[in-house]
């Protein structure tokens, strides 16, 4: 008995320790454990979308910049012997308004069309000829600079065309931002008269409608004072035969109110609310007219996907495209046409040539942390309003303004992108891009 | 014997079993998210890599959340979140950071549950979180279930103020008058409160009344406290508590504390990284301090370049180009900043031109009219301040020594406006009318006043 016990002695004693070590032995461990698992799963709205079947083509019309660009808008106008497309741009850094002219060769060339002085923060630019002597001047609006303040800081400016050299007249200053300007012979009395968006400062804003005496002198009325209206597109949306307006007010109204001319202008105007939501974090961004639908009235689209509340955006699943649709007598009717995070602008076109109106729509805030987040879409509408988005590229990214035309005369609309780059990434820079729509056949 | 060794056999398989579960579930427990660390500077990744690689205890998980999030990574913080709020289930403030997250990624449903269990668990700041689940029920377009919510934050007069616009929409006008009342009790001269009167006034035909509240934002800049800003405060706090920001403030204040050669290696050090603003204006401020003014006015230059002009950069251009001798390409420069802005940078520009034309010769005219813009610009702000015996006092000065500019007219009557002076006020924007027949917002003022009311509707 007694020589197993002592046989059994040793083993006794290790299997104690060995008891004693292991709880021991794990405390002293713990905290020097390495994880080895796998990283949670990330669920995150769509960001991409499936590739377009047009392939389209992307060519800068600028120098490729080192570092951000801020172009708040693009146009297109026709080139000087008609064959091609130009594009006008605001470059709210520089101050400048910039044409590129689209040479006989198929190059780009950048003037400057405001050489006598610079403008604060040109924010958009439409060609027309204001003064009706038979050549394009440029109506731009000025918000001041991209940082945002209340001082009285926004501009409507006219660079008026004298014989190819272009003077720039002020013609509303002494507001806050001036975000949109648009014009029309509101009171038809023969000349060009103006409604304009004073987006403002924080709470701060107007909407005003400029009466031309013929003479480029204004007479201002402040028609609504109202913060962050941003687009004011003109159209006779009630088909009465005069030209009518509407306003989209972000910020925290998030509406779109329209203002009916009753003939003579917009002093007497009647307004209607055509569209309204209670998500003050909308972040409407840009609107245009067109008849969508084709049937005889004009529609809208806004884009949806401002998000600036914060240090680092994020791409809301309610951001992407709204369609208005004018079902008549000042009613229009929502529709989410695309989903996709951070639209800020959108324009119309026939992209496939099937004979109905399809959409372009750039990204200025998508989720730029996934590499193939779309920054230039397309809708495709299947002549029934339905549409399915297309992803035509994910680079340049932060790009605000779109505008759609046939730049190189193939007979097919191209897409020209206007980028506003400001946040991070710092990288996948744009400045303004035009993506080629393929000729039929090619 | 053979009992006590199979005994302690036992112990021991037990123990090895249950310590090596404890092992296996941390060892193999799940890792936080893996964000894309190439979009973000060095710093910042650096650092969030660090965090993530020790996250280890309930509370890891909870500060890499608000990391991520301050870093705009939200997809990854709301993975990052519901871990935390899975280990710490009793929490309040992980389901009221998880309900925040939820919230920024548009999952709304997701987030007003973590808002209520943030609630039910005893946060302190249970109206808050019910303030949020008010706005969310908004953003998802259900007015009746935010007007629900907003009711039970009646604490907070911003959840006061959304009843009372919800109330305007839907057209209780009384009630939504009476809220707002109450907002104003508790926030006196807020921004919204006269925006929301001036449309209330407008739905009941009352213009004139709406005109009046309409100009009262003009001067009344101040916002409802927000629990939303209290957050947004929190997640910039975040921010600077590592990575990028981190190393910007510690420049910054470096360069404030003018340890000059520190200050400079951790400026570039950052520059080297992010085009950052602040951090820019403050190497700028570093050269001109230690005389390095060539590389000031370089700065000055890439400044312009990347961001375009303001008044405050034109003066510090000015300023520089003074410096250096080159007299008229500061008063070039300085002419501009008048131009660009209407702050105190603009007026300083105003001075600096006519400190100018005061020390040559046969400029004291123009020196006059520089003085009178700064004090059009000065009289501007005092306006804006409310401060109308200032404004007024400046404006006087204006219209005395540039007595052709409508809008040194304008702003001395809005200025005695402000000071109800009415009968001087009305003069003064009939003078800025005959100056300038279309000035709209003398126009606006003579109505307010009961005088040709040329001002729409």
């Amino acid at each position: 008995m007694n020589s197993g016990r002592e046989r059994n002695g040793p083993l006794a004693v290790v299997l104690v320790v060995l008891m004693l070590v292991i709880p021991g032995g794990f405390y002293f461990i713990n905290d020097d454990i390495q994880v080895r698992g796998k990283p949670i799963d990330v669920d995150r709205i769509q960001t991409s979308f499936a590739p377009s079947q047009i392939q389209f083509k992307r060519e800068s019309l600028l120098p490729d910049p080192e570092f951000g660009q801020l172009f708040a808008n693009v146009k297109l106008l026709p080139s000087a012997d008609g064959n091609w497309m130009d594009v006008v741009a605001a470059d709210c850094r520089t101050g400048l308004v910039k044409r590129l002219i689209h040479e006989t060769d198929g190059s780009w060339r950048e003037t400057v069309i405001n050489q006598d002085r610079l403008l604060p923060g040109p924010g958009g630019v439409n060609p027309v000829d204001f003064d009706g002597d038979g050549d394009i001047d440029f109506l731009v609006s000025c918000i001041g600079g991209i940082q945002p303040t209340n001082d009285l800081v926004g501009r409507v400016c006219l660079l008026r065309n004298n014989d190819g050299v272009f003077e720039t007249i002020d013609i509303l200053k002494n507001v806050r931002r001036v975000t949109d300007a648009q014009h029309g012979d509101f009171d038809n009395d023969g000349d060009l008269d103006l409604v304009v968006a004073v987006f403002g400062g924080p709470l701060q804003g107007q909407i005003l409608y400029l009466e031309n005496d013929g003479e480029l002198n204004f007479t201002d009325y402040e028609l609504m004072k109202i913060s962050g209206a941003i687009h004011v597109p003109v159209g006779d949306f009630d088909a009465d035969g005069d030209l009518d307006f509407a306003a989209l007010v972000s910020q925290e109204e998030e509406e779109v109110i329209a203002f009916e001319n009753p003939g003579d202008g917009f002093v007497n105007a009647k307004r209607h609310w055509i569209f309204s939501s209670s998500n003050f974090d909308l972040g409407t961004a840009g609107m245009v007219a067109t008849d969508l639908d084709q049937d005889g009235d004009q529609d809208f689209l806004i884009a949806i996907g401002d998000n600036l509340e914060l240090l680092n955006n994020a791409a809301q699943p309610w951001h992407g495209v709204k369609w208005l649709e004018n079902k008549g007598n000042w009613n229009f009717e929502p529709h989410q046409i695309a989903s996709v995070g951070g639209i800020y602008g959108v324009a119309p076109a026939d992209f496939d040539g099937d004979g109905d109106i399809d959409v372009a729509a750039v990204s200025i805030f998508n989720d730029w942390s996934q590499e193939d987040a779309a920054s230039v879409v397309w809708l495709e509408n299947d002549g029934n309003q339905n549409f399915k988005t297309w992803q035509i590229a994910s680079e340049p990214i932060q790009l605000s303004s779109v505008a759609c035309g046939d730049v190189n005369n193939d007979g097919t609309p191209d897409i020209v992108t206007g980028s506003f780059h400001f946040r991070r990434p710092y990288s996948k820079y744009g400045s303004v891009d035009a993506f080629l729509n393929p000729a039929k056949g090619k | 014997m053979r009992r006590e060794i199979t005994f302690t056999f036992v112990v021991i398989a037990i123990e090895i079993v249950i310590f090596g579960a404890f092992y296996y579930q941390k060892a193999y427990q799940p890792t936080p998210p893996r964000p894309n660390l190439a979009v973000v500077d060095s710093f910042t990744a650096e650092d969030l890599t660090f965090f993530r690689d020790t996250t280890k205890v309930p509370a890891d998980w909870h500060w890499l959340g608000q990391a991520y999030m301050a870093s705009g990574y939200y997809a990854e913080a709301k993975a990052t979140f519901a871990q935390a709020a899975n280990l710490m289930p009793d929490s309040a403030f992980v389901a009221f950071d998880n309900g925040f997250c939820l919230t920024r990624v548009g999952q709304l449903e997701e987030a007003n549950a973590e808002f209520q269990r943030a609630i039910d668990l005893g946060h302190p700041k249970p109206a808050d979180a019910m303030y949020f689940i008010g706005r969310n029920h908004l953003r998802n377009e259900d007015p009746v279930r935010a007007e629900a919510a907003f009711r039970r934050a009646v604490k907070i007069p911003l959840a006061k103020f959304e009843l009372a616009k919800i109330l305007y929409r839907r057209g209780d006008l009384d009630e939504a008058e009476t809220l707002l009342t109450e907002v104003v009790r508790a926030e006196k001269g807020t921004v919204q409160t006269f925006v929301l009167r001036s449309q209330i006034q407008l739905k009941r035909g009352d213009v004139a009344g709406a005109e009046k509240q309409s100009i009262e934002t003009d001067s009344n800049w101040a916002r409802i406290k927000s629990p939303f800003g209290e957050q947004r405060l929190r997640l910039m706090e975040n921010n600077s508590k590592f990575g990028f920001y981190l190393k910007a403030k510690e420049a910054v204040a470096k360069v404030a504390q003018h340890e000059n050669r520190v200050a400079r290696t951790k400026v570039q050090a950052v520059l080297d990284q992010e085009f950052d603003l602040s951090v820019h204006d403050s190497f700028i401020r570093l050269c001109i301090f230690v005389g390095r003014i060539k590389e000031a006015l370089e700065l000055i230059e890439e400044r312009i370049e990347r961001f375009g002009p303001n008044s405050s950069i034109m003066l510090t251009l000015g300023d520089v180009r003074k410096m250096r001798g080159d007299d008229e390409l500061a008063l070039e420069a300085w002419k501009q900043g008048i131009d660009i802005n209407s702050d105190k940078s603009a007026r300083d520009c105003c001075k600096r031109v006519a400190d100018f034309y005061g020390s040559r010769p046969g400029d004291k005219d123009k020196s006059l009219v520089y003085q009178a813009i700064g004090a059009e610009l000065y009289a501007k702000e005092g306006i804006l301040l409310e401060d109308f015996k200032l404004a007024r006092q400046q404006a006087s000065f204006a219209v005395k020594f540039n007595p052709t500019s409508a809008e040194a007219f304008y702003l001395l009557g809005r200025s005695e406006l402000g000071l109800g002076m009415t009968d001087a006020a009305s003069k003064a924007f009939n003078r800025c009318l005959e100056l300038e027949p279309t000035h709209g917002r003398s126009l606006m003022c003579l109505k307010s006043l009961g005088e040709k009311p040329k001002i729409l509707n």
